[in-house]
């Protein structure tokens, strides 16, 4: 089949030793690239019950059909690991000059199981497997280590490394790439640093053939073409920034811990005021012709700090924190991405802890001397510092996530940690967009704005986002679907509406590549078969119904700000919508993915998988 | 809808694109009693001529594609048939809202 290399690399640090494992075709057609093959890779290598920080737990990096075709936005790649934030499946997308180099490699997923022996930089140079020194590395932040790589193994080779927090395994550590982008959420960057690798540095020369290239050529002008039009003008001149208006308008910007939907100073952070007070610099991701990042520079009297900026990092460090100074949250995201930490559980994490504060829960003597409080960025700018070196004490509580460090503290202030599944929440307030809320609560990697685009119907004239019905499950279910291909062929979600039909466009752009006649029916189909997968696996690692909700803030407050001031979405709410959802997925009342359901999507193959084929 | 009816007030809400091409944040406008959101977009046009092209269509009574309104902050809606009244607040705002 053209467009895949139909092999992974496995690469065992304990044993000092890699191999190629076959790919087949039905395989890698049911389950794309992306996330929906590492989803596969993941259940296949991946032993029942691993420590998700031990060696067995695979750091799987996954490449897509799409990669090397010059479709725009394709440069993407995939991490998948078990997670340890969640226990569960845990993966993170990133668009990187490291994608194509993956794919030159001569396989379709890089699978690296087990523990180096000492601190480590894994250098694969198409099929040959070397480890390096990094003891010299230690310490160094991202751009440190990235650049400290490149000049060691020269200038062609691509580096996905981390930082600090992920040498110290703080569970919501990234792993970077590209001179601080991130792949950021699910705590893939602490699995890295379990296995002690500093820095991956890839090096590959071989390319798949493409069934038809003049085709996909011509397709690629037109798309590149569309992908400059109206559909994409918000992005490509104010990035996701400019959600912050509008959802503080809407009453769905989270706001000092999701206490508040709206933010007094959201217009000094909004993407509109930036947009003229800090003059963004475009940014573009590889290979990607609509450049949503902005790059914005500090413009305050203090040294000059630059950060990738889009609305996640910015909501999350900035009104959740109760932070409206623009200049602080640079800084704050500028930290994340040397230390190597995920911006959103970095924000939601401290922000819980700002709260505990407040209610008299963490007094200086707990915080290290540190008063934390809501608006106080120096506060903020001090919490990261000692969450990536996980100083003593509070560092080290904050270093395990909302779920954990509220376990430990107690007092009631589980209420308020605000993750599902142990991942901290994205930006989008669930009692104000209740499509999103149910997105929130079922997704199968915890509270996840990429995995199902759910306040897609709650920004539109489709649903009353702020009453719950029945209708939602079918509506959850189709945009988790449409979210797996995407993540799979794999298209940036920026794109998405650029398409005049996703589904047909996708299957001709899969069929151009790989000579395989694809319909859109087949595409769909893999979208829930993916879905199912990633419930199927966690599942296996303990998953049972009550996993599928959301923090006790989002069901007993009400919301007390802006529009939806005094909108509720209760437990029997959610419950509804749980419980239409697992009816639309054809599971079981308690969430459950019945045989049929199994044979239906053609996993009994996988189920049945032996277990020497996942090593241990 | 006729020209002698008695007008009324709305206010447009600009977010996004549209607040950057208009240089407003938002346009009060009188429209006549009994106009709907089209008639309410064509007074935004004429208000704010720099959103032609950019949130609303050439002919002036439609939106273009990626945007959407809103009514007081509450309702999405895509008929712009439907009655504007006395008063109520129409954000005019990306459709797209990803993170």
């Amino acid at each position: 089949m053209h467009g895949y290399h139909g092999r992974a690399l496995v690469i065992d640090l304990t044993a000092g030793a890699s191999r190629y494992d076959a790919l087949d075709d039905a395989t890698l057609r049911a389950f794309v690239g992306g996330g929906g093959l590492g989803s596969y890779l993941l259940y296949r290598y991946c032993p029942q019950g691993a420590d998700p920080l031990g060696p067995w737990n695979p750091l799987i990096f996954v490449t897509s059909p799409l990669i090397g075709t010059g479709l725009t936005t394709t440069s993407k790649f995939a991490v998948v690991a078990k997670s340890p934030l969640t226990g569960f499946i845990g993966d993170s997308l990133s668009s990187s000059y490291l994608a194509p180099e993956l794919k030159k490699l001569g396989a379709d997923a890089v699978v690296i199981l087990g523990q180096a022996a000492r601190w480590s930089v894994l250098c694969i140079d198409d099929g040959a497997v070397t480890v390096r020194d990094a003891a010299h590395l230690l310490g160094q932040d991202t751009f440190e280590t990235e650049a400290a790589v490149k000049r060691e193994l020269g200038p062609k080779v691509r580096v996905a490394c981390i930082g600090p927090a992920g040498e110290r395994l703080v569970r919501y550590a990234s792993i970077a790439t590209d001179g601080g982008r991130q792949a950021g959420r699910t705590g893939i960057g602490a699995v890295m640093g379990s296995k002690r690798l500093k820095a991956i540095a890839v090096h590959g020369t071989q390319r798949v053939t493409l069934a038809a290239p003049e085709a996909i050529e011509s397709y690629a002008v037109d798309l590149r073409a569309r992908s400059l039009g109206q559909a994409t003008e918000k992005y490509r001149v104010l990035g996701t920034m400019a959600n912050v208006a509008s959802f503080n308008r809407l009453g769905a910007l989270p706001t000092r811990n999701f206490q508040q939907a709206t933010f007094e100073q959201a217009a000094a952070v909004s993407g509109e005021t930036l947009h003229r007070t800090h003059a963004p610099k475009d940014a573009h991701c590889a290979n990607c012709t609509i450049g949503c990042e902005k790059v914005l520079t500090t413009s305050d009297g203090g040294a000059k700090t630059s950060a990738r900026m889009e609305y996640e990092s910015l909501f999350a460090l900035g009104p959740l924190c109760g932070v409206g100074d623009p200049n602080v949250v640079v800084r704050a995201a500028r930290a994340c991405d040397a230390l190597g930490l995920d911006t959103i559980s970095t924000g939601v994490t401290i922000a819980w802890a700002m709260e505990c504060a407040q209610r008299g829960l963490l007094t200086p003597q707990d915080a290290g001397g540190m008063r934390l409080r809501f608006g106080d960025g120096d506060a903020l700018l001090a919490a990261i510092e000692l969450i990536a070196r996980r100083g003593e004490g509070l560092g080290d509580l904050l270093a395990e996530g909302t779920r954990q460090a509220s376990a430990r503290v107690g007092e009631g202030s589980e209420a308020w940690a605000m993750h599902v599944k142990g991942l901290e929440m994205p930006g989008y307030e669930p009692r104000s967009l209740q499509t999103m809320a149910l997105g929130l609560a079922v997704s199968t990697r915890g509270a996840c704005h990429n995995r199902s685009s759910a306040y897609e119907a709650d920004f539109s004239a489709e649903v009353d986002r702020l009453r719950a019905d029945d209708r939602r499950g079918a509506i959850a279910m189709r945009t988790e679907d449409f979210s797996a291909v995407l993540d799979s062929m794999i298209w940036c979600k920026f794109l998405r509406k650029a398409f005049t039909d996703f589904w047909g466009e996708s299957a001709r752009a899969y069929e151009m590549v790989t000579g395989v006649p694809t319909a859109p029916d087949d595409l769909r189909r893999a979208g829930e078969r993916i879905n199912n997968v990633k419930k199927l696996f966690n599942i296996r690692e303990g998953w049972t119904r009550a996993d599928d909700t959301l923090p006790a803030r989002a069901l007993e407050e009400p919301l007390r700000d802006g529009v939806a001031a005094g909108v509720r979405l209760t437990r029997g709410d959610l419950d509804m919508m749980i419980g239409s959802y697992y009816h639309a997925r054809g599971w079981t009342e308690e969430g459950m993915v019945p045989e049929g359901k199994i044979g239906e999507m053609g996993l009994e193959g996988l189920l049945a998988q032996p277990s020497s084929d996942r090593m241990r | 809808m006729t020209s002698a009816a008695p007008a009324m007030q709305c206010t447009m809400e600009l977010f996004g694109m549209a607040r950057l091409a208009a240089g407003r944040v938002a346009v009060t406008l009188a429209v006549p009693r009994g106009a709907t959101l089209a008639d309410a977009l064509a007074a935004l046009a004429l208000a704010c001529p720099t959103l032609l092209g950019k949130a609303i269509a050439e002919n002036g009574a439609a939106l273009l594609p990626g945007h959407v309104l809103n009514l007081d902050g509450r309702s999405f809606v895509d008929d712009l048939s439907q009655p504007v009244r006395p008063g109520e607040r129409i954000l005019l705002l990306s459709d797209q809202a990803g993170g």
